[in-house]
């Protein structure tokens, strides 16, 4: 069994990584970065949801999708399809996933992220907005960047920190 | 899991069912405007402290040099300011004059507030952006914004604290402007994917060439008369087509601006002259 405080320990790291997303994505930044900003919630779901499934779940991921859709201000459940729909994709083949080298999943996490952003795109352009299409994949390969930079910092940690849990 | 396709199924259904009635439902438009700055603006000042004070230091550390340079270069701004509004003061008299003797209550008073872009929301998919102001310091929805340079947009949603504008290279926005040449009247709305306007529905006969400039008409009466808009970058005949493609440069800082003018304007009814 895991010790409470382990148990507690845990859920404030992720507690506090979603709020370390959010604030990032209301940093004061000159409109060009729009171009290669990571999109920093869904790499922070998509980590855990493959991290901890049992923790951060497809509710948890849809429930960040909802927050997204409100802060994005596009129709409400886009996102949040989105985000549920990559979140079971990682959930289904956690395991076909867990076995490919380190650059592939990036590429896998890639893809979701792209798949993330192309989906509200497409239901948004049904209703008639016009997009730039591009940035998705500038935006994608950066959450990928980081993502690997998130599995290679907690990679380090993790071994002392949650020594109990794995 | 067991029941792990289920709940997926629910929750697909569910963001499905919620898309569909976004248009229809106004809790979303209340939870956006009301509750979310509760949590977005402290969380923003936050993570935006150490860059502005950063950019505080670097404010104080200027050299001397340059702040004179800087102040001569404003000072002589503000003499060729100071020189067209001499001109202003004149010509706006006159005009009032012209507008009392045509008996019409086209005169407009301005009062300005200026309002900072709070709220970076990352996301390469919408144009609308937040401003520091909302309810209790008199926003309404539809309300005129411009910058230093030209007409920026118009206030969308409104909050307590925080409103959301709609700026003009937008593709919902609209704008009727006019050509200061000729005065002809045409719409320009926004292209949504580029920083550009365009017009809608001009003839190919219309009277417009590159660099024409244009201002707002006032027309719908959304938009108060004579702010800059934007002038003409390129023109394009279409065989086959009835209209024209013209593209627009807006004057406004559309992507750069930090700052902007709320603008409230409202009508002037000349006082009735009896000459009889």
């Amino acid at each position: 069994m895991i010790a409470v405080s382990t148990e507690i320990k845990i859920c404030l790291l992720i507690l506090a990584s979603f709020l370390m997303a959010l604030a990032l994505m209301l940093l004061h930044l000159p409109n060009w970065v729009k171009w290669i900003y990571p999109e920093w919630l869904v790499v922070m779901v998509l980590y855990w949801v493959f991290i901890m499934p049992y923790r951060v779940n497809i509710g948890i991921a849809w429930l960040v999708g909802f927050l997204l859709d409100i802060l994005y201000n596009t129709p409400v459940g886009e996102n949040a399809l989105a985000l549920v729909l990559a979140a079971y994709f990682i959930i289904a083949f956690s395991r076909k996933i867990n076995l490919l080298d380190f650059w592939k999943k990036a590429a896998v996490i890639f893809g979701l992220v792209v798949w993330c952003q192309l989906l509200p795109l497409l239901l948004s352009a049904c209703l008639g907005k016009h997009f730039n299409f591009w940035p998705i994949f500038s935006r994608a390969i950066m959450s990928a960047l980081v993502w690997l930079v998130i599995v290679l910092l907690f990679n380090y940690k993790r071994r002392s920190y949650f020594e109990s849990y794995y | 899991m067991p029941f792990q396709g289920v709940r997926v199924l629910i929750l697909v259904v569910l963001s499905l069912v919620l898309f569909f009635c976004d248009r229809k439902l106004t809790c979303f438009t209340v939870l956006r405007t009301n509750f979310l700055p509760f949590v977005t603006i402290p969380l923003s000042h936050v993570i935006n402290w150490p860059i502005d004070l950063v950019q505080a230091f670097s404010g104080n550390l200027a050299s001397k040099q340059l702040l004179l340079k800087e102040n001569a270069s404003l000072r002589l701004e503000l003499l060729l300011a100071n020189t067209k509004l001499q001109q202003l003061g004149f010509l706006e008299q006159e005009n009032f004059q012209l507008h009392v003797l045509l008996n019409s209550s086209r005169q407009l008073k301005t009062k300005f507030l200026v309002a900072q872009l709070s709220v970076f929301a990352a996301s390469g998919l919408d144009q609308q952006i937040t401003i520091d102001k909302g309810k209790i310091d008199g926003l309404y929805v539809g309300q005129p914004v411009i910058d230093a340079y030209g007409l920026f947009g118009q206030v969308v949603s409104v909050g307590p604290k925080v409103s959301k504008i709609l700026r003009i290279t937008d593709a919902k926005s609209a704008v009727p402007v006019m050509i200061v040449r000729n005065g002809i009247q045409v719409i320009a709305i926004g292209t949504g994917h580029s920083n550009n306007l365009e017009l809608i529905n001009a003839p190919e006969t219309i009277d417009i060439k590159e660099g024409d400039f244009l201002v707002t008409s006032g027309m719908g009466q959304r938009f108060p008369a004579g702010y800059a808009v934007g002038s003409v970058k390129m023109i394009k005949h279409i065989l086959g087509e009835q209209f024209i493609k013209v593209l627009i440069t807006p004057s406004a800082r559309v992507n750069s601006s930090q700052n902007v003018l709320l603008l409230w304007t409202s009508l002037v009814t000349p006082i009735k002259h009896n000459k009889k």
